[in-house]
């Protein structure tokens, strides 16, 4: 589908742009939006689900329904509109592997294939193996709305507001889900970090 | 130990400690903090440890997309494809089955209807139990006392009606004067009874001006007289309707009994109120329970509301029994009981069930008709 977006014609055109030719129904104009956030729904889904295949899923079907939805959009963030489909998505997703009978969350079979995909700076390098892999598992650990606003804020970077829009929640719901979020991790990996982790964590209290 | 105020003031700020980090609080709580930090090692040490988690969290590599989701037409097509376009990815089978499925369906309903039509006609046009009743598709609660020898209407406490009793009362409540606004509910066929059957029904149509009352109404009023009467006495049962300024209205069920001797009112007197068809879901009835008849008088007739609302605007009917005026009990007839009662949820005569049916069966035909034809078109 390389095609469907040459340099040329899409230089840099804003967002809304896009999104206002995405609703006409200019589907390389869509793709242009798809470019330009896949990889932070992708990075937001891997980190809610903890496993890079259904991440692929979660990522490919957001921006399925964010164009079919597109019409409805009405906002001037793009991003939060979309990470809240993501999310919705890893929702779904999270529920159909509840039914399945995998244990697909809790014993991180991904890691290498997420580390795999990353481009890792040399501080990341340091991050990657054993220490990511357990602040992964502490992610999964928590319940899902705070993991959302979790990553959100801690892994992806957004802010309260932003996170707030993503979730479909107030920021003062934010603040405490990302609160308790924060916690709970800390404990968690207090717990079984081990010496992995700095020495912030080795205190008690 | 900390004491209650220190211990209050210790939880504020921890719980702040979080947003501190990424300063998404307010100049003075951001103080507050402060000042509180200074002084609680405990804070502290939260505070390091949850900056730290915060910064090992936002080091987590990024994972980057492995491929690229951009739409392929197809995927985009599959995006703004209706749901009734998903069925066109069902077997090859099922366009057949669908439809005869549907046919099947159609002529059942079609059967059924045509059957179920008539009994449901019927009990109307029986004249042997003519007492008319007519109320108000209002919840407002009526009652009549037909006493053997109360001689002027006992008024009984007239329980306020809902605030939504204006807009209840957009249905057209009327039973004797029915014809016009009730075309397919025979069951309100006007059958007065010689002696004194006058029913007058006026009511209101949905605005409080009261432009377009029916019937003898008094102003600001809306006045149904139902006459329930056997051969030799007569009950008049009066329901008014005061209607104040449309957000509330108030029903003061007046009832008059001019019978003489006897105190036996034919058991049940039925109305069908059929509304004219106003598929708008304006009436929204909010069933009141039935207030408890305060009147002295013991022998009531009740007019229940049955609040059964059918889909799309339909008759709701309101059934009336005078019971054994000697004993004063006011029995509301079960929605089951009788053909009225069965006929409570039906449009002209057709039950809802029925019509759901049918309409589920054409719902179908259409579904498996557009299959069809996308199937071709491929």
């Amino acid at each position: 589908m390389a095609a469907h977006f040459g340099d040329g014609a899409l230089m840099k055109p804003s967002d809304l742009d896009l999104i206002r030719r995405s609703k006409a129904g200019d589907l390389d104009a869509f793709n242009g939006l798809v470019e330009r956030y896949q990889g932070q729904v992708f990075n937001v889904a891997t980190r809610i689900l903890g496993s890079g295949a259904s991440a692929d899923d979660a990522t490919q079907e957001t921006f399925i329904a964010a164009y079919g939805a597109i019409g409805k959009f009405r906002g001037d963030n793009i991003r939060a509109w979309l990470l809240r489909i993501a999310k919705n998505k890893c929702y779904d997703m999270m529920r159909s592997m509840r039914r399945r009978p995998v244990d697909s969350l809790d014993d991180m079979p991904n890691e290498p294939a997420l580390a795999a995909s990353a481009n890792p700076t040399p501080e990341e390098e340091a991050m990657r193996g054993e220490l990511a892999a357990a602040i992964q598992r502490a992610i999964l650990a928590l319940p899902r709305d705070q993991r959302a606003v979790v990553v959100f804020v801690d892994v992806q970077g957004l802010s309260y507001g932003e996170a707030a829009e993503a979730t479909g929640v107030s920021i003062g719901t934010v603040k405490s889900r990302l609160s308790r979020g924060r916690r709970a991790v800390r404990d968690y990996l207090r717990e079984r970090g081990g010496e992995l982790l700095p020495p912030e964590f080795r205190q008690t209290g | 130990m900390l004491g209650f105020w220190q211990e209050w003031r210790h939880n504020r700020a921890h719980r702040l400690l979080s947003s501190y980090i990424d300063d998404e609080v307010s100049a003075a709580e951001s103080r507050y903090v402060q000042s509180h930090l200074a002084n609680c090692a405990e804070c502290a040490a939260e505070l390091e440890s949850l900056r730290a988690t915060a910064a090992l969290l936002g080091g987590l590599p990024f994972m980057d997309a492995p491929r690229s989701y951009a739409l392929t037409p197809s995927q985009a097509a599959s995006a703004r494809r209706s749901p009734l376009d998903a069925l066109a990815r069902l077997p090859i089978a099922a366009g057949p089955v669908a439809a005869a499925l549907a046919v099947a369906l159609l002529i059942g309903a079609i059967v059924v209807l045509a059957r179920s039509a008539m009994p449901v006609a019927m009990p109307a046009a029986a004249p042997a139990a003519p007492p008319q009743a007519a109320a108000p598709a209002a919840p407002a609660p009526v009652m009549a006392a037909p006493a053997p020898a109360a001689p002027p209407p006992p008024q009984a406490a007239a329980p306020a009606a809902p605030a939504q009793a204006p807009a209840a009362m957009s249905a057209p409540a009327l039973a004797t004067a029915a014809p016009a606004a009730a075309p397919a509910a025979p069951t309100a066929a006007p059958v007065p009874a010689p002696p004194a059957a006058a029913a007058m029904m006026a009511a209101d149509e949905d605005d409080a001006d009261g432009d377009e009352r029916v019937g003898a109404a008094a102003d600001e009023t809306a006045t149904a007289v139902a006459l329930a009467d056997a051969p030799q006495e007569s009950a008049s049962l009066a329901v008014r309707v005061d209607d104040s300024d449309g957000e509330t209205a108030t029903a003061t069920p007046t009832i008059a009994a001019t019978s003489t001797a006897t105190a036996t009112i034919t058991p049940t007197a039925t109305a069908t109120l059929a509304p004219t068809l106003t598929p708008t879901r304006e009436p929204t009835f909010t069933p009141t329970p039935m207030p408890e008849p305060t009147s002295t008088a013991a022998p009531t007739a009740t007019l229940t509301p049955v609040p059964t609302l059918a889909p799309l605007g339909m008759p709701t009917s309101v059934v009336a029994q005078a019971d054994r005026p000697e004993q004063g009990s006011a029995t509301p007839l079960a929605p089951e009981q009788g053909a009225t009662g069965r006929a409570a949820a039906s449009v002209f005569g057709i039950p809802v069930w029925l019509l759901g049916f049918a309409g589920a069966a054409l719902l179908a035909a259409i579904v498996a008709a557009g299959l069809m034809l996308r199937r071709r078109a491929r």
